[in-house]
């Protein structure tokens, strides 16, 4: 979808190259992250791509087209930008600042304004409270908010964001790092991300590409850049625990424990304490109609006779996750509840398996070992 | 759409006023009307000895009265922005710039007779000073002066050159460097052409004379050099008979003859003041009425009465 | 619209006081001149006259200054000018430390003496600030504002109407402002050239010692440059106070 081919920039007035023949593939529908410390050339690299910058040499192709062959406003109009100083319009209301590309596009009123509400709610501000507000009336958060959905006003297939969520407190960072992810997810935009939070970079990114001093150093996908970073620059900069980060990438499907035993509602009492002593958790999950997970027995919950099959015995089960959650959210889950292990179920809450501290732990090491 | 509108707004307004502003610039450029148009400076506009005294005495009106800066009235008259300015009689730009001088016949305008003012006690001291500048009295008759300011004024001179000159001419003096053995005395002077070098060629003569002589001149306004007399902080300056009447004497009606003046002012400022009034010049700095002489030629216009009759039956500016 | 309506008072009570108490002034004084000589310059005829040919001089001389200045303030920022920008820039600071009456002068050399000259001096002497202030008004917005609104596919006629402009007007309003007081002070030295207004009065006064004629061109002077300045007040805040929320 986008394509840079051995593209240069040096500003006028400096012999340095702020970007240093770097070529780069990005797929339709792929979050790609340009990641690297201050001054190595991420904004730059960016800003070639809408032309607020033109290179030195090189070529940049969007879709089919080279760049310097689009008409500079139709290119613009059709990439969301998101710049690092947030850049909105301060004599503007927040909804006239998001209606900006629309306009630009002659849409309808009506179709404006409907726009704007939908793309306020979705990053979590209530038109009505906001929309007629001032941006000196928002936080940094909220601004940022802002700046996110004005790019995406016109719902272009492309998106620049320059440290889209720089400015936040890491927990509003987090959510809006999700929130995030939720929408690409639906819209599979191909996106553009700089950062240089490399936490950031290998939670948001499908591909990662790393640079230092203009030049693209390694481009990868993030597990890839964990496990076998190119050299010392990459290896410093993704840092010590590895391992760990690796966590963040890893789902709790990749690691499921199928082995495990569970009754049904109406399995006898017999059964159960079979089951109970034979099992390694010293506990059954208890499956309803279609696998629902409806709950677990354990050896206590069996000692006081109550009725005759499991329904009658079964406790709640908290220690639950889904089977996209990371091994880090699992891990999370264990600790708050002081359990060894997990319940893991799909979407509809079907039972899938379960994870052991063991299992994640298993996980960490086998990386240690790779290094 | 606020930002739309607002800068809509922000265009109109900036239009608006610029058409409010220009149209209404248009609507009455007064600018150089045609006419009979009098150039005056803003001292002569209110005076009662000035234009409104002249007009109801000679019984006529100028069609536009523009006032302006007393320096550029000759300026302006000479390059046709007004028909007649008002001036003083002994500017050297006068003859320079071609223009001429209507005769005062109803004698209207006060007279200014020049003569050296010398405190009381320096005349004691130093009696021989009045004969020293009376000797310079006679010489200097209208023309005279006229020609000695535009020797400053047009042909750019220094006023110390052309009052040397005028004396070494006249034999006033002889040109030897001066030895002083007596003073000192003071001179002081107002700060235009003809003061200066009125003040110079006192000065020059004092020293031929062997006085030391502190030159004070181009001191400042009337007001100022009369109070540095009257502080003692000069002895001598030259002073025009009717400012003396009107402004330091007080008298509200001016004297339009110049005996009578002078010997009015002469009486009344020893005794009031001790200040001696020598000799007084034959040349009378007044206001004058001038006119292009070609203007002037053309309508047959030698006095003011000649002019208000043109004015009055209807003649338009040539 | 509806603004004004309800505000109007601030609109037109306060300016029509201002000329009350101006014509309140002139009333006493032509009536009260204390003596001949100030009688005789102080005729409604003659105060109305100067005041008029005051107005006349300020407005033109201020219309032909924002229509200049403003679009050569704009100018002076696009990409390919902004080098000479700080040259002018600088002239334009030097240029205001000139007495307005070395202008005049200046001008008068050249150009003769009359209303065309006061106003071409004025003209000069005011597009200054207005000049300036855009120019500042327009250099001082973020980049990022314009970057962002570039990025968005806004072109350079959008941009400068739809996010410099509203960003830097009340800066620019600021110069027109200065210039109007500026223009109305400086317009009383016309007088020395023949261009007529207010400053008749007070060099008048001046030459013949009468302090009520001195009086009577200085308070009018600084009340239209009050009424002027005030006027342009309410036209900037009503442009720009229309966000509710603020
Ligand atoms: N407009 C410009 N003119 C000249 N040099 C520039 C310009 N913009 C950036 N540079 C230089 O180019 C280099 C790369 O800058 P760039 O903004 O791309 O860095 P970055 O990776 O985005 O850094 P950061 O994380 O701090 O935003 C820097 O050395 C910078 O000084
Ligand atoms: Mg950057």
């Amino acid at each position: 979808m986008i394509k840079l081919e051995n593209v240069t920039k040096i500003f006028p007035g400096s012999d340095i190259p702020a970007v240093d023949n770097l070529s780069l593939d990005i797929k339709e529908g792929e979050v790609c992250v340009l990641v690297g410390p201050s001054g190595c050339g991420k904004t730059t690299t960016m800003k070639m791509i809408n032309r607020i910058y033109d290179p030195t040499e090189g070529r940049i192709i969007l879709g089919d087209k080279d760049i310097m062959d689009t008409n500079i406003i139709q290119l613009r109009l059709n990439i969301g930008y998101v710049i690092q100083e947030i850049g909105l319009f301060p004599h503007l209301s927040i909804e006239d600042n998001v209606a900006t590309v629309p306009r630009e596009l002659k849409w309808p009123k009506e179709k404006v304004k409907q726009r704007v509400d939908e793309l306020l709610t979705l990053v979590g501000l209530e038109p009505e409270i906001y929309g007629k507000r001032r941006p000196s009336h928002l936080s940094g958060g909220q601004r940022q908010r802002v700046g996110v959905a004005r790019a995406m006003a016109a719902d272009p297939p492309v998106m620049l964001m320059d440290e889209p969520f720089g400015a936040v407190d890491p927990i509003t960072r987090n959510r809006l790092q999700n929130e995030f992810l939720r929408l690409q997810e639906q819209l599979k935009k191909t996106i553009v991300f700089v950062t240089h939070d490399i936490d950031e970079a290998i939670k948001m990114g499908d591909k990662i590409a790393a640079m230092q001093e203009g030049r693209l150093i390694q481009y990868s996908d993030p597990d890839e850049l964990l496990s076998t970073p190119k050299n010392e620059f990459v290896a410093n900069l993704v840092g010590r625990n590895r391992s760990i980060k690796r966590l963040h990438l890893m789902h709790t499907r990749d690691v499921l424990n199928n082995d495990v035993a569970y009754v049904k509602l109406k399995t006898p009492l017999e059964e159960i304490e079979q089951k109970v002593k034979d099992s390694k958790l010293r506990a059954v999950m208890v499956l309803g109609d279609d696998n629902k997970l409806m709950g677990i027995i354990s050896k206590e919950d069996i000692k006081r006779e109550k009725g005759e099959v499991a329904a009658d015995y079964y406790q709640e089960i908290l220690n639950t996750c889904t089977d996209d959650a990371t091994l880090n959210d699992a891990l999370s889950v264990m600790l708050s509840y002081g359990e060894g292990f997990i319940a893991v179920t799909d979407g509809q809450e079907r039972f899938k398996g379960i994870i052991t501290v063991g299992d994640i732990f298993g996980v960490v090491k086998d990386d240690a070992n790779d290094n | 759409m606020v930002d739309g509108k607002l800068f809509k707004s922000f265009a109109l307004v900036v239009l608006s006023l610029f058409m409010a502003f220009s149209l209404f610039g248009c609507g009455n450029d007064a600018d150089v009307s045609d006419g009979w148009v009098f150039a005056t400076d803003h001292e002569y506009s209110v005076r009662p000895d000035g234009y409104p005294g002249l007009t109801e005495l000679y019984g006529f009106e100028f069609d536009d009265v523009e006032i302006m800066d007393l320096g550029i009235t000759y300026g302006a008259l000479r390059d046709g922005q007004v028909a007649v300015a008002m001036g003083f009689a002994t500017d050297g730009r006068i003859s320079a710039f071609d223009l001429v001088n209507l005769e005062d016949d109803k004698y209207f305008h006060p007279v200014y007779n020049c003569s050296p003012n010398v405190r009381e006690e320096v005349l004691d001291e130093y009696p021989e000073i009045a004969d020293i500048l009376n000797e310079i009295v006679p010489l200097l008759d209208e023309q005279t002066m006229s020609s000695l300011n535009a020797a400053v004024d047009i042909d750019e001179k220094e006023p110390d050159e052309v009052a040397e000159e005028f004396l070494l001419d006249n034999g006033l003096i002889s040109g030897a460097p001066p030895e002083p053995d007596k003073g000192p005395v003071s001179v002081g002077s107002k700060e235009f052409t003809e003061q200066l070098l009125l003040g110079q060629m006192a000065i020059m003569v004092l020293e031929e004379e062997g006085f030391e002589v502190d030159d004070d001149t181009g001191l400042g306004g009337t007001a100022i050099v009369r109070e540095a007399l009257e502080g003692e902080e000069i002895d001598i300056y030259w002073e025009y008979t009717g400012t003396a009447w009107m402004a330091h004497l007080e008298h509200e009606d001016p004297i339009t003859e110049p005996q009578e003046c002078y010997d009015k002012v002469r009486e009344e400022d020893l005794e009031n003041n001790g200040i001696v009034w020598l000799d007084y010049t034959d040349f009378n700095n007044t206001y004058t009425i001038m006119m292009r002489q070609d203007d002037a030629d053309e309508l047959g216009i030698v006095t003011i009465s000649d002019l208000a009759d043109v004015i009055n039956e209807g003649t338009p500016v040539p | 619209m509806q603004m004004i309506i309800k505000n109007w008072f601030r609109w037109l009570g306060v300016p029509l006081i201002l000329i009350l108490i101006s014509a309140a002034f002139v009333i006493y004084v032509v009536n009260n001149p204390g003596g001949a000589m100030a009688a005789r310059s102080l005729t409604y005829q003659n105060v109305l006259r100067y005041l008029r040919e005051h107005v006349h001089l300020v407005f033109v001389a201020l219309g032909l200054a924002t229509a200049v200045g403003v679009p050569a303030g704009i100018l002076l920022t696009r990409p390919k000018l902004r080098r000479i920008g700080k040259v002018v820039e600088n002239i334009v600071n030097v240029g205001q430390t000139i007495p307005s009456l070395a202008i005049l002068a200046l001008f008068y050399v050249y150009l003769g003496l009359g209303f065309r000259t006061g106003v071409f001096a004025l003209w000069l002497y005011c597009i200054l600030p207005i000049l300036r202030n855009t120019y500042a008004g327009i250099k001082s917005i973020e980049p990022g504002i314009i970057e962002a609104a570039l990025g968005m596919g806004m072109n350079p006629v959008k941009i400068l109407t739809r996010i410099e402009l509203p960003l830097s007007y009340p800066v620019i309003m600021a110069g027109i402002r200065t210039a109007v007081v500026i223009c109305v002070g400086t317009a009383t030295m016309a007088t020395f050239i023949g261009a007529g207004g207010l400053g008749d009065l007070i060099v008048t006064g001046l030459s013949v010692r009468r302090t009520i004629i001195i009086l009577t061109g200085a308070f009018l002077s600084a009340m239209l440059a009050i009424i002027l300045d005030y006027i342009l007040g309410q036209v900037e805040q009503y442009l720009t106070g229309r966000d509710v929320n603020s």
